[in-house]
């Protein structure tokens, strides 16, 4: 179909012109084969009954003239039917058909002449009724075409019109004048039979074009349905009743489609047990008619756990009213495998990295720390020896100088162990540490750090090293933070360990972070410290700081809450 | 004589210190070990009158031998003796029962004046440490109950004064019922109010309650 550039048929912008009348011509040449045998028949009576009232001379001229005509409308026929498909909608087709049609109502008209016995009244009735008859069954056969009707029924009924007019005498006249009305009452009759036909093809022929493309439309969206892995569905609101659910939902579910749409429950109870809870939850969320987006895992009959991650769209009515929502839902067992095994990967990164940091602070601390005090203690045993000597002060200086750059290298070897694993943190647990750190923080940044450990029986209890360490990198993790970003004058610190959790609090009374920074998880620092809670079991929260009434102004706040295993705590320490 | 035992994992520290201590005449080491653990059991056998202990050492540290002397023999002073910083030890080891607390590598005059220090049945503080500990104390004075409450306690106060119950707290903080409990005795304490209808009485009184 080439669009546009065609002329479409009043009424029927779907139907192109070509199309009706290729149609129109198909029809006309169809009804050939029946016309002619009609012409002939009744041509065979015609001259048979009028044979006897005539001579034989007219008689075969105008055998011969509508033979002729009949010939050549079979030849039309035939060549049309070997003609190429394409060929078909030429207008040339109509323009013949049209020819052979006039030539045959040319002939009958002729027959008012040759075959008209002017005396005899019931023979010329019979001729009369002849060409009526003929004229009659023209316009059921050929109104497809007006102009084709109108080329048989005029030349036809004109001449025998004319002629009984000119005959004179009672019986011809009124036949001539019933003739005259005849005809004009079927030139009516073929303009009002035509418009039918003409609108009964274009609705047929309409019909099919939608057909086709509904087909073609159908048969793309099932391909696309069948052949993905997603699985698309409708629901109605509330999402309880299925509409549709593409036969991915098979591979998925590994339930068919049908015994979704039997049991519509059979898509809440295929929910892990513990993803049911947190899935009908935001399933509720959709009576607000907003956009759904979750992942859950799905049991399989056969046991197998599969991860699926469902979106849903609501599908408004003109009043903007949510009629349905629809949605894919994808396989993402696979990805999720990927996530947890890049996960494990960065814990054990993450381990490994604390151990090496520990293991080099260990080794520093045995080995650099001994010889630095035994140095020093060489170094004060000399200058002893030396200040007994009278001559030895300019020699005192530089023992002095040695004893100096002892005691920085001293120092200097214990910020490396510190930044490394601070000792205090194996040695006192993890609030001592926060405590220590949160001091070296004052003193580095001049921000205020303050440390409220509430409950103070709970904080000396030991926590498990992994635990502690990565509080404590969190901590650290927040103040570099704090320092960097937030323009804070104070950060304050909340630790509680009870039996069965430990909370670390940081909030600072600085500008805050936008919303969306939080969100994306931007920076690796929130990352990271997700990770290392996430892997603990425990959960973090980044936020602005809403302080009711408080002091402190809306600054940035970090609380990590991990859950403690039962007999985590190893009793009383310090 | 005052008799001291040694315990350290650096043979070399050790040395240093015992020649440092006798050298001055009035004192003997009686015992020298690697690790805290021998250490702990020549005391349960034996007697002296001083305990110098490094913190990090193999096995049993430093940290755990105060802590089974102050069950076993809570009269033996005990010197801790270490590389690390005064600001991440000093403090603790004293709360938990230490006389004194020395870095490694301070002047032989300073081991010497704490021994003594701590034979007089003192403690031995460096001014740094005393330092340190002051500004644990006297930090809170002047300041009316509420003040003294840190960001989160004066939420939970606000919260548990405008009736809220335990349960509605956890959950809007997102915290355990559990924590929540140990919030609020905490703040009572803090405070020195006895139960929740004075807490709100407070909260009226100072008018606390006006911007919730």
């Amino acid at each position: 179909m080439n669009g546009q550039s065609q002329p479409f048929v009043d009424h029927h912008p779907d139907v192109p012109q070509t199309a009706l009348q290729a149609e129109q011509t198909r029809l006309l040449y169809a009804g050939i084969p029946v016309s002619l045998a009609v012409n002939a028949l009744i041509a065979a009576v015609l001259v048979a009954v009028q044979s006897s009232e005539l001579d034989i001379e007219p008689i075969t001229e105008w055998c011969a003239l509508l033979g002729a005509t009949l010939v050549l409308r079979a030849v039309f026929t035939t060549t049309y039917r070997r003609a190429h498909k394409d060929e078909l909608a030429s207008a040339a087709w109509l323009t013949r058909f049209r020819i052979g049609t006039a030539t045959t109502g040319i002939a009958w008209g002729l027959a008012s002449f040759l075959l008209f016995p002017a005396s005899n009244i019931p023979h010329l009735s019979f001729l009369a009724l002849a060409i009526a008859g003929m004229t009659a069954g023209a316009v059921t056969s050929l109104s497809i075409d007006l102009v084709s009707t109108l080329a048989f029924i005029i030349p036809a009924l004109v001449p025998l019109i004319a002629r009984l007019l000119a005959e004179g005498g009672e019986m011809p006249f009124a036949m001539g004048t019933m003739a005259t009305l005849y005809l004009a009452a079927l030139i009516l009759n073929v303009q009002r039979t035509h418009t039918s036909i003409r609108e009964n093809i274009c609705l047929r022929l309409e019909a099919v074009a939608r057909e086709h493309v509904l087909r073609e439309s159908k048969e793309r969206l099932k391909l696309i349905m069948e052949t993905t892995d997603d699985v698309f569905w409708m629901a109605d609101v509330p999402i309880e009743s299925m509409l549709y659910i593409s036969p991915a939902c098979e591979r998925v579910w590994g339930r068919s489609a049908a015994s979704l749409y039997a049991n519509p429950r059979s898509f809440i109870e295929a929910i892990h047990p513990e993803d049911t809870e947190r899935v009908l939850a935001n399933l509720e969320a959709k009576k607000t008619g907003l956009p759904f987006d979750h992942e859950y895992r799905i049991v399989r009959p056969d046991g197998s756990v599969r991860w699926v991650w469902d979106r849903g769209f609501p599908i408004r009515d003109k009043t903007g009213k949510v009629m349905r929502y629809a949605g894919i839902a994808q396989d993402i067992t696979e990805r999720k495998q990927m996530e947890q095994q890049l996960r494990n990967l960065a814990a054990h990164l993450q381990t490994v990295r604390e151990e090496e940091k520990a293991g080099i602070a260990r080794e520093i601390h045995d080995e650099m720390g001994g010889t630095l005090t035994a140095l020093k203690m060489e170094t004060y045993s000399l200058a002893e020896a030396l200040s007994a000597n009278k001559a030895a002060p300019p020699l005192l200086e530089h023992v002095d100088r040695m004893a100096q750059l002892t005691d920085s290298a001293t120092s200097f070897t214990r910020r490396i162990i510190s930044g490394l694993r601070p000792p205090v943190l194996d040695d006192f647990g993890l609030l001592a540490a926060i405590e220590w750190e949160a001091g070296q923080f004052h003193k580095r940044t001049g921000i205020e750090c303050r440390v409220n450990c509430v409950g103070d029986n709970n904080c000396k209890k030991e926590l498990d090293k992994a635990w502690s360490i990565s509080l404590f990198r969190i901590f650290q993790e927040s103040l570099t933070n704090i320092s960097l970003h937030s323009g804070a004058s104070r950060v304050e610190v909340e630790f509680h360990h009870s039996d069965t959790e430990i909370m670390l609090s940081i909030s600072d009374n600085g500008h805050g972070m936008q919303e969306h920074r939080v969100a994306a998880s931007a920076s690796y620092g929130l990352q990271g410290m997700r990770e290392r809670v996430e892997q603990l079991g425990g959960t973090i929260k980044f936020g602005n700081t809403v302080n009711i009434g408080s002091t402190a102004g809306g600054g940035f706040s970090v609380v990590a809450v991990l859950p403690l295993p039962a007999g985590n705590s190893k009793g009383e320490s310090a | 004589m005052i008799r001291i035992l040694i315990a350290d994992d650096h043979a070399i520290v050790r040395e240093g210190l015992a020649r440092i201590l006798e050298k001055s005449g009035e004192m003997q080491v009686v015992a020298e070990h690697d690790n805290g653990a021998d250490g702990l059991n020549w005391l349960r056998d034996n007697d002296c009158d001083i305990a110098l202990l490094d913190i990090s050492m193999p096995g049993m540290n430093g940290i755990d031998v105060l802590k089974q002397l102050q069950k076993e023999k809570p009269k033996l002073p005990v010197l801790i003796i270490s590389i690390y910083a005064e600001d991440q030890y000093a403090v603790r080891l004293i709360k938990a029962g230490a006389a004194g607390y020395l870095t490694k590598g301070c002047a032989p005059a300073i081991l010497l004046e704490a021994v003594h220090r701590v034979m007089e049945g003192k403690k031995y503080i460096s001014p740094a440490v005393a330092e340190m500990l002051a500004s644990e104390i006297g930090h809170e004075s002047g300041k009316v109950p509420h003040e003294t409450l840190s960001d989160r306690e004066y939420q939970i106060f606000l919260l548990l004064a405008s009736a809220k119950t335990v349960t509605e707290i956890a959950e809007a903080l997102a915290l355990s019922a559990k924590t929540i409990s140990t919030y609020r005795t905490r703040i009572l304490e803090k405070m020195h109010l006895r139960n929740n209808a004075e807490l709100m009485r407070y909260a009226i009184e100072y008018n606390l309650l006006g911007n919730l």
